[in-house]
């Protein structure tokens, strides 16, 4: 979601190892099986032998119809895709597409599982199994024989269920697109609906797309600058921004110690940490936050006074974990609009050990500003975490300071280094914050070579997007996607770049003109870097709620591969949702046909798993046994992924109070037994394979080009589980005595 | 190479023997499931319509899945039908709770088709996809588009389930409440009229589209609702334009290539399973008279019937014909009672019940819903008004705002606009039949439930008053293109109508928006028994005295609420202000085309 830390610690060899051990154990298994027990069968190896097995099982598995799954399987494509409804003709498509390669993925599954379960323990029982064991073949080539045997029947259903796929979403594509033809020439779409479909009909509702994500997304108050590093948030929570630290232990609390306790106690845990904002400000409306003016009592005499000079406007600090929850709110700190002011203040903490809520983190008002040796000014504001709060920090591999706005109607103009973070000296009768005493912590560099990981935010919605309030409610809320180091697109359209957005809208206003659909509207102006040149686009971007809308930027008003799009919402009492990959560069269109093969070899990688570990189960189980064994072990560490939430730590303790043990004895062996079996579970789940990985739909239904990551993760699955299994198989059906 | 072993010839005789057995069972079973299921559904029907004719059976109905009984859907699923619902409930829902629409539709309609029987479930996904998901969308196009996708829902339910009290009542439910009066309503109730039409088409030279905007504008085209676009393929410009235009059009507007059709839209599409539904079917003809097919009764009225005894003929716009034709559309307002009325006879003459909803609130809809109605061609005819005399139409749905600006114009100032003119008459008249028909609806009401009847006074005061201010209105413009004694006719029957709907104004303000301390002090008594007026009998006193005593109460009431120290009129403290002042702008509407009138030389005893 946002930039990644950096930095962090090399790991350890013993690290290492632990972060890679299943991979040790494939190799033991490897060499174990093929060099230490099944080394005479290794050197007789012969691939021909294996062919010819595999011939025989495909030939089979033929004589048994196997293929005549597949008019079942179509027949039930088609019947499930009639009862469909779909938001337009591009989700009518993908829905048929998603089907139809379910469909392909249960019968491959189906047949895969049956026919490798079923045809060892058969061919032991019918005795057939003597015809093959009494010729010089050995155990290793007849389960590889038999696993590409099955593949090769496996494949054969695929390219079949393939073929119907790609015919049946061709004519379907075709249809759609002359749907999509007669309501543009009717008028039959909304002016949010139209530039998808104009998008849909140039492109073809097949085509995959390839997509470049921003580096960033800042929101802001107001539209930056690029001639500035100045950035703005504004008012009272609207915006802010974050500043990341690495949750180094050794800079934090010192040298290590034996005694991690002790260790703890030292640095921000003996002295607590402080930290520094620098910024500017400046009002744009009515002031709400001064302090209470006196009256004075009885009549007044000479001129009015003159009313006094507003006081600054304030801010409020938190700090945040790694992964941007609180650890400590504001209002655990103590604060100040000097060092000196929060010197004082943390002497007053140091009597009572309480937070006088009036300095607090939570709302600490701005210095008066500075003049600075360059002759720009400054504000400032301090804040204080106390020791024993900042212990939380020991176990983080990262935290960030996030500083908010506390005043209405105020930009907070927003520099390079804006904050700054010490570990105080404190030393009886004088305290150090900012001084050469105190130890200065870095923070995390930003991407791109700048000096600190800055994120600029907006405020949260309810689906965790950042928000971005539109029209006269804020009138310059912006908010800035970045791209760097971009390759340059292969995709230009008419000299332009092609993109793709999707927000949430929310709106409240129900300003209703007839005739006038409302659409609503962001304005977009491109900033190229290098340039600093804006190019701000001549019509909105029309966007519905959580459906895409497709845009271009002239391919002339950016000269690098570095450059932002800046948004504004167009309307009245409506706020954008925004999510980091929100935006998306469109870099190329790639055939349907070519996904379409991707998503096919997935599915066949994933089938060939499947009859490795059903080859596996049926050299030591019965058929049916087997069946079920193979689907646990398919289906295992899937189904503990579903229970992630619940199998955590903490589910004995949370059994015992839902079902109200009050005998502690008993309470303990439940809360016991059962946070063990959680582990187990867990445990177990870890040596099963992630099927997840074999995920060849979400891509193509979505119109996504299926990436070669993406099959070399499945790659990588089938390799790490396939390899030891088909070797334990061979080791379990070489000491099986089959024959006589 | 082969490996297998041939089975035995013997086994495999034997085998193929009771596979055939097996096989002749499972076509028994088959045909034996369809004589029981029939029987079933009979015993069904024979229960659920007390013995009337209809109902839903699945021999009437599409051919699909909801079609076939629900033990024939599990067993076609394996017995995994229970489990699927589940999963497709949970899943649906969480992806509303995420906003995520991609198949949420298909997954509603898969559990539509797997729990056909549950009025229940249709209920809560018609009102989920009308309210919940319509919200989800950004612009009002898309919100009126997943509406009609809600009508759409229910109406194929209905199409299974005939005459189903609670789906027909949910479908009203939508076209008067979420179409007719929520907060957008201004945007629904004007696609509604304009898509219940067969539209003409219009195609022409590119280079004669200023001419056609000039033209088509006076007849009252208006070019956002309907834009003309460039056909690519044979580079001519077309339009979509409603019947009432076109009829004037089509006589000014014509030349070589100029050319005018009833849009005809393509059935095709309408057989694709992802077809969605983006605007409504028209329902009118190009002369505005309901389609046959909407027309042709199911059940036919038996000939001995005697012609006063309300009949359920089964047809979708049955209450609807007596209205006919509507040249201007069909208000969704008119739709909602329509379905309502249907609603309110399958209660009383089939013995239906409402599963959610009681008996008395089913059989006040249609009254309800025709006072609605009239309110809206009211509105409607005050924004013609305006229109014709080229005034600023406001866009608010506030229609308050609608009755000052041309309440002080003579009857017989120049209207450019002709079309607007008619359109003003039109609903104008409409709506006096409308309120007339709507006080018929409620005494009857009122009639069978006597113990609520309380409820429903107001709206019967107001039935009386509007009509009266309907009927003035008309007859005040329709002078206007009346000539010598059928002139004078209309303005005096204007005059009087007016007077008499500002005293029913007065009445309804004196007999429900008035603090009863003013009305204690004020109120004078009845010369007849000596006993001081009330709320309650307030209207027995002479009708002429109406407005004065309006006029003192009114007086009265401005010093009760006003604050003895700073002398400031407390409108906080005045509960009924608003309501007031709503009748006080209608009085102040009809006293000024009184005094227009009396200019004129039109004088009526006040």
């Amino acid at each position: 979601m946002y930039p990644h830390l950096h930095n962090l610690p090399l790991l350890s060899a013993g690290e290492l190892l632990a972060n890679n051990w299943g991979w040790l154990v494939v190799a033991l298994i490897v060499i174990f099986g093929l060099f230490v027990a099944g080394a005479s069968d290794v050197m007789r190896f012969s691939f021909t032998r294996v062919w010819a097995i595999s011939g025989v099982c495909f030939d089979e598995s033929i004589r048994k119809r196997v293929l005549w799954i597949t008019p079942l399987a179509i027949v039930g494509a088609i019947g499930i895709t009639q009862f469909q409804r779909a938001l337009d003709e591009q989700d009518a498509v993908r829905q048929s597409l998603k089907v139809c390669l379910f469909a392909t993925a249960v019968v491959v599954m189906l047949s895969s599982i049956i026919l490798a379960c079923t045809n060892l323990p058969k061919e032991i029982e019918s005795r057939v199994i003597y015809t093959i064991v009494t010729k010089p073949i050995t155990r290793l080539e007849l389960v590889l024989g038999k696993v590409i045997g099955f593949s090769r029947v496996a494949l054969a259903i695929v390219i079949i269920m393939g073929l119907f796929t790609w015919a049946y979403m061709r004519i379907s594509a075709h249809q759609k697109g002359q749907q999509i033809a007669y309501r543009l020439q009717e008028g039959d779409v909304s002016d949010t609906e139209r530039g998808r479909l104009v998008e849909y009909q140039q492109t073809g509702l097949l085509t995959a797309r390839s997509f470049w994500a921003p580096d960033e997304l800042g929101m802001f108050g107001a539209p930056p600058d690029p001639r500035t590093p100045i950035r703005i948030i504004s008012n009272q929570g609207d915006e802010d921004f974050v500043v990341s630290y690495l949750g180094d232990r050794a800079v934090l609390f010192g040298p290590p110690s034996d005694n991690v306790e002790d260790w703890a106690h030292q640095g921000i845990g003996e002295n607590g940490l402080a930290v520094r904002v620098t910024l500017n400000t400046r009002r744009t409306g009515k002031a709400d936050d001064q302090p209470p003016t006196t009256h004075t009592l009885g009549p007044t005499f000479g001129p009015p006074p003159v009313p006094a000079r507003l006081v600054p406007p304030r801010v409020s600090f938190e700090i945040l974990d790694q992964d941007y929850n609180d650890i400590d709110m504001g209002n655990l700190m103590i604060g100040g609009s000097s060092a000196g002011e929060l010197v004082q203040n943390i002497v007053a903490y140091s009597k009572t050990r309480k937070i006088n809520p009036a300095h607090s983190g939570a709302y600490v008002r701005l210095s008066e500003p500075a003049k600075l040796s360059d002759g720009s000014t400054a504000q400032y504001a301090y804040a204080w975490l106390p020791p024993q709060t900042a212990l939380a920090l020991f176990n983080h591999p990262a935290f960030r300071i996030r500083i908010v706005g506390g005043s209405a109607n105020v930009d907070y103009l927003v520099g390079t280094r804006p904050v700054d973070c010490f570990i105080p000296e404190i030393k009886p009768g004088e305290i150090d914050i900012d001084g050469p005493h105190a130890t200065k912590i870095n923070p995390l560099p930003g991407v791109d070579g700048a000096e600190e990981l800055l994120a600029f935010r907006g405020h949260l919605g309810v689906h965790y997007d950042q928000e971005m309030n539109g029209g006269s409610d804020s009138p310059n809320a912006t908010a800035m996607y970045s791209f760097r180091n971009t390759p340059p697109p292969s995709l230009l359209v008419q000299d332009q770049i092609p993109l793709q957005i999707s927000v949430q809208v929310e709106r409240s206003n129900s300003d209703v003109e007839a005739g006038h659909e409302d659409a609503t509207a962001l304005a977009v102006r491109v900033i190229d870097d290098a340039t600093k040149k804006v190019t701000a686009l001549p019509n909105p971007v029309l966007v519905e709620s959580r459906l895409p809308a497709y845009f271009s930027i002239p391919a002339d008003a950016i000269t690098t591969g570095n450059f932002d799009i800046i948004f504004h919402c167009m309307n009245n009492e409506e706020s954008i949702g925004l999510f980091p990959d929100s935006l998306q560069l469109i870099i190329s269109h790639q055939p349907f046909e070519l996904n379409l093969i991707k998503s096919l070899f997935i599915i066949w990688m994933m089938s060939i798993l499947v009859i490795i570990f059903a080859v596996l189960c049926s050299t030591f189980l019965s058929w049916p046994i087997a069946i079920v064994l193979t689907v646990l072990l398919l289906l295992g560490h899937w189904g503990v992924d579903q229970l992630a939430d619940v199998s955590g730590p903490g589910l004995g303790r949370q059994i015992v109070s839902d079902f109200k043990f009050t005998d502690p004895a008993l309470s303990s062996v439940v809360s016991t037994g059962v946070d063990t079996l959680s582990r187990i579970l867990n445990g177990v789940s870890q040596v099963l394979p992630d099927t997840s990985k074999f995920d060849a739909i979400e891509d193509i239904e979505q119109g996504v080009s299926v990436s070669a990551a993406k099959m070399l993760e499945a790659l990588t699955v089938l390799g790490g589980f396939g390899v030891p299994a088909i070797i334990l198989a061979y080791l379990v059906l070489r000491n099986k005595e089959v024959a006589p | 190479m082969s490996l297998m072993l041939s089975p035995e010839p013997k086994i495999r005789r034997r085998n193929t023997g009771a596979r055939v057995v097996v096989a002749v069972l499972l076509v028994i079973g088959l045909v034996a499931t369809r004589y029981t299921r029939d029987w079933a559904i009979d015993e069904h029907n024979a229960i659920r319509n007390n013995g009337h004719p209809g109902g839903f059976t699945a021999s009437n109905s599409d051919s699909s899945l909801s079609s076939m009984p629900s033990f024939a859907t599990a067993l076609l699923l394996g017995g995994l039908r229970g489990p699927l619902v589940m999963i497709l409930w949970t899943s649906s829902e969480n992806q509303k709770q995420k906003h995520d629409l991609e198949d949420f539709d298909t997954k509603v309609e898969w559990i539509r088709l797997l729990q056909p029987e549950f009025d229940t479930v249709h209920l809560f996904q018609i009102w989920n996809k009308a309210y919940n998901i319509s919200v989800q969308m950004a612009s009002l196009r898309n919100k009126y588009t997943t509406i009609l996708d809600a009508i759409d829902y229910g109406q194929k339910v209905e199409r299974e389930r005939h005459d189903d009290i609670n789906i027909i009542t949910a479908i009203a439910a939508i076209y008067g409440d979420k179409l007719g009066t929520s907060s957008e309503h201004v945007y629904y109730r004007a696609r509604i009229r304009r898509e219940s039409q067969t539209l003409t088409r219009v195609t022409f030279p590119p280079q004669r589209a200023n001419e056609f905007r000039t033209l088509a504008a006076k007849a009252g085209w208006i070019e956002d609702a309907s834009p003309i676009s460039l056909d690519e393929k044979t580079q001519v410009d077309r339009v979509l334009i409603e019947p009432s235009v076109a009829k004037q059009l089509v006589t000014e507007f014509t030349g070589l290539g100029v050319n005018f059709a009833p849009e005809n839209r393509p059935a095709a599409e309408r057989n694709d399973p992802s077809w969605r539904r983006v605007r409504l079917d028209p329902m009118l003809d190009q002369n505005g008279y309901i389609l046959p097919d909407l027309l042709t009764p199911r059940y036919p009225r038996p000939k001995d019937l005697p012609a006063s005894a309300p009949w359920y003929d089964g047809s979708t716009l049955q209450f609807l014909k007596q209205y006919e034709p509507f040249p201007y559309g069909i208000s969704t307002l008119a739709l909602a009672y329509n379905d309502y009325k249907r609603g309110q006879y399958l209660q009383t003459l089939w013995g239906e019940h409402h599963i959610q909803i009681g008996d008395t609130v089913i059989d006040a809809r249609p009254a309800l819903c025709l006072k609605d109605w009239a309110n809206d061609e009211w509105e409607r005819g005050r924004r013609f008004e305006l229109r014709m005399w080229g005034l600023y139409v406001p866009e608010s749905d506030d229609p308050i705002e609608l009755e000052q600006p041309t309440a002080a114009f003579p009857f017989d100032r120049a209207t450019p606009d002709k079309a607007d003119y008619n359109a003003a008459l039109y609903s104008y008249a409409m709506a006096a039949r409308l309120f007339h028909d709507a006080r018929i609806e409620f005494q009857q009401h009122m009639k069978k439930y006597e113990a609520n009847a309380s409820v429903y006074f107001i709206h019967v005061d107001d039935t009386l008053s509007g009509e009266q201010m309907m009927l003035a209105d008309h007859d005040y413009l329709a002078a206007a293109s009346a000539s010598g004694s059928q002139r004078q006719k209309l303005l005096e029957s204007a005059a009087r109508e007016y007077r008499d709907a500002m005293r029913r104004f007065a009445v309804t303000v004196l007999k429900y928006y008035i603090d009863e301390p003013v009305m204690i002090k004020m109120y004078p008594k009845d010369p007849r028994t000596g006993e001081q007026y009330n709320r309650a009998t307030i209207e027995s006193a002479d009708p002429s005295t109406y407005l004065s005593i309006l006029q003192a109460a009114k007086a009265a009431t401005a010093r009760y609420l006003t604050d003895p120290v700073t002398h400031r009129y407390m409108q906080e403290r005045d509960d009924y202000h608003d309501d007031r002042q709503q009748y006080l702008t209608y009085l102040d509407r009809c006293a000024n085309r009184l005094s227009e009138l009396h200019a004129d030389g039109i004088v009526v005893r006040p």
